[in-house]
Parts: C-alpha cells; sequence; structure tokens
C-alpha cells in the first residue's frame, strides 16, 4: 500500500501539537523503521494511519485514494499493539481466527491459514492454550499472527518489544523479517523509541522530533548523512558532542555533552579539537557517530549538516508571476504554482529536498543542466552536495511539486492555494458588520460594503469581538505563520499571517482580529 | 513503556508467564489432558452440552411425567393387579421412550465428534462442529440409540417381573434373573461407552462397532466400570433418586453439566484404550493425539477409516 501523508497535522484538546506538518510518501512493500524520542509524535502518527484517530489537518491517502474516502473495509490495515489485546477467553486459535472472520473464506480456506501462520511462528503446538498461559514474547507473536493471517496491505506495529524480555527480542525481530519477506507487497510500519530496534528491523528509517519529519530515507544514508544533529541524536542514543567554534577548518569546542571543559585540566579535560575540510566558519557543533566508526560530524549553528547532502537544495532564481527561472531552466508556472505564491514577484530561492532530485527524468519534470565538481554539483551558481551520484548524466530533473520558494528565509509558495477573498458587508454604528462577525470602523461612511482581506492581512486570536471562525491548516513560513480560516460569508477560506506563537487549533469558538491594514471595503451599489 | 494494568485486567487477562510455553509444559497424560480440557475450553463444552440436552429434552420430559403417572397409578394398586398390567404399563414407559431415546443419541453424535476435536486441540465452531458431528455419524448413534433403548425395555421388564415373583416359590431363580439383567445393563453401559467414541472417530459396520466394544469392556474391565459411573456420576446419583422431584433436579444437572463431562470423561478414556488396540496397530499417526509431542491433525493425511 502506498501512503502519502502531505502536511498531517494533529492537535489535542489541551493544545498539544502532536503532529506538525507531517509529509512524507512511503511505497508499497517498503519496511519503515519510525525512530524518535517519546512524545515526539510516532504513536500519534501511527494511529492516524490505523484510522484510529482523524487529523487536524492534512491530508492522508492510501494508494491515492484520500483516506477518509475508503470504508474501512477497504482499508486492509493490521496494527499489533504493544499490549498484545489479545482475547483473554479465546484461545490461541481462536484469537488468530478471528481475524478473518469478515471474510467469505470456507471453513477448510481459514483452517489453512491459520495453521500456516502459528507454524511459521512456532505455536502450533499451542493453539488451544489460552494466552495467559503463555510468555509475553509469545503472546507477542499470537498478536502478530493476528495481523499477518489476513495478509494486509498494511501492518503497524507500536512499540511491540516493549513488553517483551530482553532476551527475546532479536527473536521476535527475526520472526517479523521473516514474515516480511512472506509479504512482499505488503508495507510494514515499526514504531519505536530504540535505536538499535529501529536499525535492526526495516530498511528505511523515518526520524521523528517534536511532532515533525526530521528525516526519511535508507537507514545507510540516514545514519551517514544526517541532516541535522536531532537526527544523530536520536540514532546514536546521547552521543559524544562538542559545542564550541570552527574557523579555516579547526574546530575547537569547550563544552562536551553540556558540561564545560577546563582547558588546562589534565587530559582527560582538554578541549575537543577537531579538522573538518569546509570553508564554514562560526559557532558549531560536532557530534561523535557511533554508526560511523565514532567520526566526527559538523553541525552549523542552526545544527544544520555541514558537509554532506543537506535537506534542501538551494538555487538562485526569478519568479515573475508567469515563469519560474533558476539554474538556467525555466518553468511555466500553472495555475495552482501562481495562486499559491504569496511573495513579491523577483528573486527568489528555489529549494528542492535533496532526495527529491532525479538523475532520470519523469514526465513534467523540470530538466536542469549540472556540472559534477569533486563530491558537489553545480547548476546555475549554486554548488550542493547529494548522497549518491549513480546515473548522472549531466543533468537534474526535479518535479514543479517538489519546488518550494523562498524570499530569504521566509517561505513564498503555500501549500495551499490562496485566494483573494470578499464578501458583502455593512458599515454601521462604527462597526464593520459581516455574517462571521463585525471589526471596528473608524471613518464616517455609512451604508453597505464589500469587504475584502490584503495580502498580508494579519490576524490575532481574541476572546471577544472579532470574527467568528474555524482554523482549517495552518503553515510555517519560517518566522510567520500562514493560517487558513472558514469565515461565514466567504466563498472560500481566508488565508492570514501571524505570529507564530498564536494557536489557531486547539481553540474553542475561535474569534479573531484582522489588523486594520489587512482589510480593504469598497463601496458596493 | 509498559502500561500499569488495573486490577480487572490483571484478573480477567492474568500475568504473562516469564518463560516461554514449551512442549515439555502441554498435557503429556491423559489425566492432564482432561484436567487442561475442562479447564480452558469449559465455556465451549458447557454450551455443547446445552445442545446436546436439547435433543435428550423429549426424553427427560417424557420420563419424568409418565414415569409420575405410572408410579402414581401403580402405588394405589395390589401386587396381582400390578402384575396383570405390567406388560402395559412397560410399554407405555419404555417403549414409548424408544423413538425420543433414538432422538437424544442423535444428538450425542454432535456432541462426541465436537468432544473429540476439543481433546485432539482442534477448534471448535460449536453449532458447525455440532451439525458436522450430526451428519457424519447420525446413523450409528441412532441404532446405538435403538438398542439401548430395547435394552432398557427388556431390562425394566425383567426386573419387575422377577420383583413381582418373588413371592411365587422361585426366588432364587427370580433374584438371579434380576442380577444377571443388573450386570448386562451395567456391561451394556460400558461397552456403549466404547460404542459411542469409536463411533465418532472410525467408520466401522455396526456389528464391528458393537463387537469391538464387547472386547474392551471384557479386557478392561474394571477400569471401564469406573470411568464409565464417573462419567456419568453427576446424572445418575439423581436420576435413581425415586422421587420425582430428584429426578427433575438431576435432568437440570443433566441439561446443565453432565452430558458434556460425561462426554469428555469418557473420550479421553477411550481413546487412551484405543491407542492400545486400534491405533497402534492401524492409525500409528492418531496414537497420543492430542498429547504433547503428538502430531497435529493437518499433519496427518487421511487415513483409511480414519475420521479427520
Amino acid at each position: 500500500m502506498n501512503i502519502t501523508a502531505k502536511y498531517l497535522t494533529k492537535v489535542y484538546n489541551n493544545g498539544v501539537y502532536a503532529l506538525d506538518g507531517f509529509t512524507a510518501d512511503i511505497k508499497s512493500g517498503e519496511f519503515v523503521a519510525v525512530l524518535g524520542a517519546s512524545g515526539c509524535g510516532k504513536t500519534t502518527l501511527l494511529r492516524l494511519f490505523a484510522g484510529l484517530e482523524k487529523p487536524t489537518a492534512g491530508e492522508l491517502y492510501f494508494n491515492g485514494v484520500l483516506f477518509k474516502d475508503l470504508p474501512i473495509s477497504k482499508r486492509d490495515t493490521a496494527i499489533v499493539f504493544q499490549e498484545y489485546v489479545l482475547y483473554p477467553k479465546m484461545t490461541v486459535w481462536e484469537n488468530v481466527a478471528v481475524a478473518l472472520e469478515r471474510y467469505d473464506l470456507t471453513r477448510a480456506e481459514e483452517e489453512k491459514r491459520v495453521y500456516s501462520v502459528l507454524s511459521g511462528l512456532g505455536l502450533i503446538k499451542f493453539r488451544n492454550q489460552l494466552p495467559r498461559n503463555l510468555s509475553g514474547g509469545q503472546q507477542q507473536r499470537v498478536a502478530l499472527a493476528r495481523a499477518l493471517v489476513r495478509r494486509p496491505s498494511l501492518v503497524l506495529f507500536d512499540e511491540p518489544l516493549s513488553n517483551i524480555a530482553p532476551e527475546q527480542r532479536e527473536e521476535y525481530i527475526s520472526i517479523i523479517k521473516s514474515m516480511k519477506a512472506e509479504l512482499p507487497h505488503s508495507t510494514f510500519i515499526y514504531v519505536t523509541h530504540n535505536p538499535r530496534e529501529a536499525m535492526s528491523v526495516g530498511d528505511k528509517l523515518l526520524i521523528m522530533g517534536n511532532g515533525r519529519l526530521l528525516q526519511y530515507g535508507e537507514k545507510e544514508r540516514v545514519w551517514k548523512n544526517p541532516y541535522c544533529a536531532d537526527v544523530l541524536r536520536t540514532l546514536c542514543a546521547d552521543p559524544r558532542e562538542f559545542v564550541g567554534s570552527i574557523k579555516d577548518g579547526a574546530f575547537s569546542g569547550c563544552v562536551q555533552n553540556g558540561v564545560y571543559l577546563d582547558a588546562f585540566n589534565d587530559t582527560d579535560n582538554k578541549a575537543a579539537e577537531f579538522s573538518f575540510e569546509t570553508g564554514y566558519s562560526g559557532r558549531a557543533t560536532v557530534i561523535l557517530n557511533a554508526y560511523d566508526n565514532n567520526k566526527p560530524y559538523l553541525f552549523d549553528s542552526e545544527e544544520k549538516l555541514v558537509i554532506g547532502e543537506r535537506e534542501l537544495v538551494c538555487l538562485d532564481g526569478e519568479f515573475d508571476g508567469k515563469t519560474l527561472k533558476f539554474a538556467n531552466a525555466e518553468y511555466a508556472a500553472d495555475e495552482d504554482f501562481r495562486l499559491r505564491f504569496i511573495g513579491d514577484f523577483g528573486k527568489v530561492t528555489v529549494a528542492v529536498a535533496s532526495d527529491k532530485i532525479r538523475f532520470k527524468p519523469l514526465f513534467g519534470d523540470i530538466k536542469i543542466p549540472a556540472l559534477k565538481s569533486g563530491s558537489y554539483l553545480k547548476a546555475g551558481g549554486n554548488r550542493f552536495c547529494l548522497y549518491s551520484y549513480n546515473g548522472f548524466d549531466g543533468f537534474i530533473y526535479i518535479n514543479p511539486a517538489d519546488v518550494s520558494l523562498y524570499d530569504g528565509k521566509m517561505r513564498v509558495l503555500a501549500h495551499y492555494r490562496v485566494y483573494k477573498q470578499s464578501c458583502p458587508a455593512k458599515i454601521s454604528g462604527g462597526k464593520l458588520r459581516m455574517r462571521c462577525g463585525a471589526l471596528d470602523y473608524k471613518g464616517s461612511y455609512s451604508g453597505a460594503v464589500t469587504v475584502s482581506f490584503n495580502k498580508r492581512a494579519y490576524i490575532a486570536p481574541v476572546k471577544k469581538g472579532g470574527l467568528k471562525a474555524v482554523c482549517l491548516a495552518e503553515e510555517d513560513l519560517g518566522g510567520v505563520k500562514l493560517v487558513y480560516l472558514a469565515l461565514k460569508g466567504f466563498e472560500h477560506y481566508a488565508v492570514f499571517y501571524s505570529a507564530p506563537e498564536n494557536k489557531f487549533f486547539s481553540v474553542k469558538n475561535l474569534r479573531v482580529l484582522v489588523a486594520a491594514e489587512g482589510v480593504s471595503a469598497s463601496r458596493r451599489h | 513503556m509498559k502500561k500499569k494494568r488495573g486490577i480487572i485486567e490483571r484478573l480477567v487477562v492474568g500475568k504473562p508467564k516469564e518463560k516461554d510455553l514449551t512442549e515439555s509444559d502441554l498435557p503429556s497424560t491423559r489425566l492432564g489432558q482432561f484436567k487442561f480440557v475442562f479447564k480452558t475450553r469449559f465455556g465451549i463444552l458447557f454450551r455443547l452440552n446445552l445442545l446436546a440436552a436439547v435433543f435428550f429434552l423429549p426424553f427427560m420430559i417424557f420420563d419424568v411425567v409418565v414415569g409420575s403417572y405410572v408410579a402414581d397409578f401403580v402405588r394405589d394398586m395390589t401386587p396381582q393387579q400390578h402384575f396383570s398390567h405390567l406388560i402395559n404399563l412397560t410399554l407405555l414407559q419404555y417403549a414409548s421412550e424408544i423413538p425420543l431415546l433414538v432422538f437424544g443419541f442423535t444428538g450425542l453424535s454432535g456432541l462426541f465428534y465436537a468432544v473429540r476435536r476439543l481433546c485432539w486441540g482442534q477448534s471448535v465452531k460449536i453449532t458447525s462442529d455440532f451439525g458436522k458431528g450430526i451428519k457424519q455419524s447420525w446413523l450409528q448413534f441412532a441404532l446405538l440409540g435403538l438398542v439401548s433403548g430395547i435394552i432398557n425395555l427388556l431390562a425394566h421388564y425383567i426386573i419387575n417381573f422377577a420383583v413381582l415373583t418373588l413371592s411365587d416359590g422361585n426366588a432364587i431363580l427370580w433374584s438371579l434373573a434380576i442380577t444377571l439383567t443388573v450386570i448386562f445393563v451395567i456391561v451394556w453401559c460400558v461397552a456403549l461407552m466404547y460404542a459411542l467414541c469409536q463411533a465418532s472417530l472410525y467408520r466401522l459396520s455396526f456389528f464391528r462397532l458393537i463387537l469391538n466394544s464387547v472386547i474392551f469392556t471384557f479386557k478392561r474391565l474394571l477400569r471401564g466400570l469406573l470411568f464409565c459411573f464417573c462419567s456419568v456420576a453427576p446424572m445418575l446419583i439423581f436420576a435413581c433418586m425415586p422421587w420425582a422431584f430428584m429426578r427433575i433436579v438431576g435432568c437440570c444437572v443433566a441439561i446443565v453439566f453432565s452430558f458434556g463431562f460425561a462426554a469428555l470423561v469418557q473420550t479421553v478414556y477411550c481413546h487412551g484404550v484405543f491407542d492400545v488396540f486400534i491405533n497402534s496397530k492401524s492409525y500409528p499417526d492418531f496414537v497420543g493425539m492430542g498429547l504433547a509431542g503428538a502430531k497435529t491433525v493437518e499433519e496427518i493425511t487421511d487415513a483409511d477409516g480414519g475420521e479427520q
């Protein structure tokens, strides 16, 4: 099953952002280990995939179909929980067979399938036992058998080894891997907070932190090329790290794992020194990568990787509202692209995720000539590094849907279309009255008007007054938030800017105040 | 992270064992097998019992109602009057019961099939397997019911006849007749136990079935008697009491519990006997079925004459 998550956000009633703009593309048949510290949102993500929770914002597609449009009978998902969740009064056989109840199988077919999966897991001799007679590991195997007997397209594991004795975990992992080999077309998603476990299961790693996706890719690519320090910290589980500064390739760290190093003490506490081949100077962090023989990895002041493939490839460009020009290539923007652009026409930075850059074209791709120079590629006037250059033949290919535009540090291409919205209103008694609420009006005019909101209208949530709204989505543009609100009387949603600390999702009966300069009203005849 | 479990959850779900359950922990004796099935599958046994009891309900109702009617009728008679009405009364009560007994035994075919599956560690779907058992062996069981009904009728007639003519001088002869009748009935009950279990397991002719059962009865006489008695003890105690009320209680015990219990005890015991006399020679794969170390049913190919 192909899973596409776009800007998935989950906000709980207490205002906690469990997931914040999670976007990923998981292909059919992949075995993905989701790794992150406790509270990073990985269980929330799993529950969204399973349909146990609804996302607050964003879309989730299974095989191209929007998840909420998929009937439950077609979701074909199985879950293995941390707590087994077996029926205590049913035998092992019955616990597994119950998963086949709603399928139209004959008795013989059902028995064959259950027998096959129980034999594969070494449980056939215990098929008559109640779960309470089995060990934790055996019970978890029964849970696994129940999940796999239907041969589902998607299997979700929610920290299944948490309640299993350490000595049984290796065996359980090898069982999962062998089961995956028998279901090559099923997608397995395995959630864990244990880096060793994540590295031993699965082909791909998905690292999460604070409800966001930090990095997603093949295991080797992730540990060899962590995009940010948090990725390496999550992978290595409390690695040795040094904070200091780098100049002319020489790093000197005066703090190790939060402890200040005295350069004049004995040799054990000497300031850490490393050398790197880089032109970067300034504050830096060095983390020793346990997966790479404790080789030091350098991160800049924003804790982004300095040497190697970075998360985004940035190219200088220009957008005039119709055509995007960058790196000796041109893209005639379609309607969707034009409507999503919220910046000023002129110079922009074109950013693409590094793992979205291809060396072989697909239909609709933008073709960009590039030159290889050492371990870097040059396109236009920009230099960047990729993890692998296999198949490079002088061009790189980018899908326009993967392109993001930046103006300095701020993103100027929204996730969704931005419409100029207007609605009929009336000015009376010093108030601009609309169907969704009223705003203060300082002018002298009184009568029917048409209200519209300017391109960069700012809003803030208020407790009283203002406009009654429902928040549809939020985006972090980098230093400012873009908020999509449904307002009564407006045909489409309205888009506003807001300070990043304002919260709109978790508020009951949301009311917002629009800054005066963001509102324009024209007389209606 | 481990979730803390509440007291109800701990009571219902139990605590997972620290060590893996292994084959050596599985029941390796017939007694262990009986305890395991009785404890683990009691719910299914109970429901199977109820189903079987439905088939015996007409017989039990008829027996209690007609029995109390006949008892009332006879109470006011002199022995001579009773003797002159003996054949009619016997036919009224015991001959009329025969079709109802046949019907009841048909239900036992489903019960014994399902219980056999329980003992062999197979899954049991109550209505489906009960129906399958009836479909498979109803004729053999019905014939056994017919024979049992006839023996019941004859035994009651002989005993009542002998009791009524004891004072006629040939007391020793009639006492002997009563004793032999009782012994015959007991032997038949033990043989019936073997016959019921064989009928749900093997495809045999009725003659072969009876012959095997009689042979087993005499080869394992004391043990057979003991297990047969143990299997029907809960029912028997109440059923043998003269008061109608106690017989009603006996019927209630049977409805709730006794059929399934009896079938389980008899199946577990008889399969041990079959292992020695039949399976070891003809069906070696069936030896120890349901015990630790034995093969599973799916691993065994369909043997000629064997039930799957």
